[in-house]
């Protein structure tokens, strides 16, 4: 048994990588960037506000003590407005309505117009769900957990099942192998980001739809084979990757009765440090961020182009990078906290301070997240307003705004260049602070918490700087 | 007062900071004009070294092209097409009021992305 899911994990992503098709390959997962480099003097001020910050940021550790209690949160189902949002009628309508998007896309996706703009499918991916999704899931709070497609859709025939055959429960019930941890969606992450980052097809509507029912007969299988909450929780890639944003959010659902009201963030200093697998989730998901943003500089331009004799062009260069990006930052972040064990003298092993630390990291993720996406998502998500009136492509004007044409002018260089730069220092500070509360609950003191923050400050001012200069590079 | 004491270099770099994204962001502001750029295709490529044109929001810019053979140019985002003749001059005219980098394609092909297949950038830098 073992063997044959072991086999199974390592054959999915093959079956992905088969499916490619041959059209050439566009600079994102869809759509066009607008976005005009940061200009210089940005890109220092920020790279100097990371740097400064960073030592206010210690000064105030050092002194006090800030935020490394475990508050409750204050609930927010005390107030009647938030009960009705979170009312059983409310749910249901978001989940019912999710299932049935999910349908739709997918019977777009397949017997639609072809052309990737007029197809809701493309944008529905792409943009709305997957740039959309994790800005709600970081700045609101795991809404993904409630509207999950494959988690309502599956939900609902265990419901079906249990009411034909009265007693039994849906699916074979063996116990998720704790050996697995998060390592199938890991796997699965990989596919997605090389689907998303590589993939010649992505953009073709049919193509797209098929991938969505791959990954939903993995999904599907997954659930009937170890229950829809276990596999949620280590083999359902979007599950575990927005359930990671949401842990910055500041909401947080808590059971039947409870919606916490947080500090953003909080939610991020780890109790107990993180299995390896989802540690390596974790550096997944920023590699992959950081990646899709360097795969679009000068630099990386000159890398593909040393790498022009090996294999097509486009793809095996990107596949690379892809796998040696994650496998640069799990090294890098690897190192760190060798140097933090070594100069902290707590006795903590490297590999227990790096599950420690990982989600500290998180924020900077994000706030680069929404330095490289916000403007691509307020225009290219503007593709939506047609498409809803005209979803398959077939002429149609449901809504009557099947002419609406993007406004481009919606935002304009000042904000994004504005919005990258908060972004990411208030992603930088919120990054050190969280360090710095872990470090303290590991010390107790003071002055050897800072002592042993030295080397991951200094990655995190390298990873921030990093992302500065990718947003400051002129886009290929 | 005390607390002010302590925090005075922390507080001063926030200053100096503050000071110097005013000075990024105040950038002197000059009339807007007319900018004609001449750009030849040959072979469906741009024949001269520099793939970008620069210009400045609210700029009225004139894009006049002409091709050795009969082809669809497309300024992505303003979305303006133009229909070329071999050997003829044909003008895109545009306001450029939305800040950005806009690519401009030949078409014909099946590629929408956009990206590493752009023949031209035109760059809209905000005042």
């Amino acid at each position: 048994m073992r063997q044959l899911l072991k086999t199974a994990f390592v054959f999915a992503p093959v079956a992905l990588l088969a499916l490619a098709g041959a059209n050439p390959a566009a600079a994102h997962a869809f759509g066009v960037r607008y976005d005009l480099p940061v200009p210089l003097s940005l890109y220092l001020i920020g790279a100097g506000a990371a740097v400064v910050l960073s030592f206010v940021v210690a000064t105030v550790f050092v002194r006090g003590r800030v935020g490394a209690e475990d508050r409750p949160g204050l609930n927010l189902l005390g107030w009647r407005w938030a009960r009705v949002l979170s009312s059983d009628a409310v749910r249901w309508t978001a989940k019912f309505a999710s299932a049935a998007l999910f349908v739709l896309i997918i019977a777009a996706g397949l017997i639609g117009d072809q052309d990737p703009y007029q197809n809701l499918a493309p944008t529905m991916v792409w943009i709305i769900w997957w740039v959309g999704m994790a800005y709600v899931s970081a700045l609101f709070g795991n809404l993904w957990a409630l509207i999950n497609p494959w988690n309502v859709l599956f939900e609902a025939a265990e419901r079906l099942y249990g009411v034909l055959r009265p007693g039994e429960r849906l699916g074979f019930g063996l116990a998720y192998p704790s050996w697995l941890g998060v390592w199938p969606a890991c796997i699965l992450f990989l596919a997605y980001a090389w689907a998303e980052l590589v993939w010649p097809a992505r953009a073709e509507p049919s193509s797209l739809a098929i991938i969505i029912l791959a990954y939903s007969a993995i999904t599907w299988g997954g659930m009937l084979l170890f229950g829809r909450t276990a596999w949620l929780g280590g083999g359902e890639a979007f599950s575990v990757a927005f359930g990671l944003f949401a842990r910055f959010a500041p909401l947080q659902a808590g059971g039947a009765h409870r919606l916490n009201l947080r500090l953003p963030a909080t939610g991020l200093i780890a109790g107990e440090p993180a299995q390896p697998s989802r540690m390596i989730f974790v550096l997944l998901l920023l590699s992959t961020v950081t990646f899709d943003g360097f795969k679009e500089t000068a630099a990386w331009v000159a890398i593909d182009n040393a790498l022009a004799g090996v294999g097509e062009p486009g793809i095996w260069p990107v596949t690379l990078g892809l796998l040696v990006f994650p496998l640069l930052f799990m090294l890098l972040f690897l190192l760190t906290c060798r140097l933090m064990a070594l100069a902290g003298g707590s006795g903590q092993s490297t590999v227990a301070l790096a599950g420690l630390f990982v989600t500290s990291l998180v924020p900077i993720a994000i706030a680069y997240h929404l330095a490289h996406y916000l403007s691509f998502l307020l225009i290219n998500g503007q593709l939506l307003i047609p498409l809803a009136s005209d979803p398959f492509g077939f002429g149609w004007d449901l809504f009557g705004t099947a002419g609406y044409k993007a406004d481009i002018a919606v935002v304009g260089a000042k904000f994004a260049w504005y919005t990258a730069l908060v972004a990411i220092v208030v992603g930088h500070i919120i990054a050190v602070s969280l360090a710095h509360a872990v470090a303290l609950k590991i010390h107790g003191d003071s002055w050897r918490a800072m002592r042993s923050q030295y080397p991951m400050l200094l990655l995190m001012v390298g990873y921030t700087i990093a992302g500065l200069w990718i947003l400051s590079q002129p886009l290929i | 007062m005390a607390l002010i004491c302590k925090w005075r270099w922390p507080l001063a770099a926030l200053f100096a900071l503050v000071m110097l994204s005013g000075l990024a962001g105040g950038a002197a502001a000059d009339s807007a004009e007319i900018v004609t750029f001449d750009l030849v295709i040959q072979d469906h490529t741009l024949s001269g070294s520099e793939n970008t044109v620069r210009v400045h929001q609210g700029d009225r810019v004139e894009l006049r092209w002409l091709s050795d053979a009969a082809a669809e140019v497309h300024l992505h985002g303003y979305d303006i097409e133009l229909h070329l003749h071999a050997g003829e001059t044909a003008v895109m005219t545009f306001e450029a009021e939305a800040t950005g980098r806009f690519p401009v394609e030949l078409h014909g092909g099946h590629d929408h992305g956009g990206g590493h297949g752009a023949l031209l950038y035109v760059e809209v830098h905000p005042r």
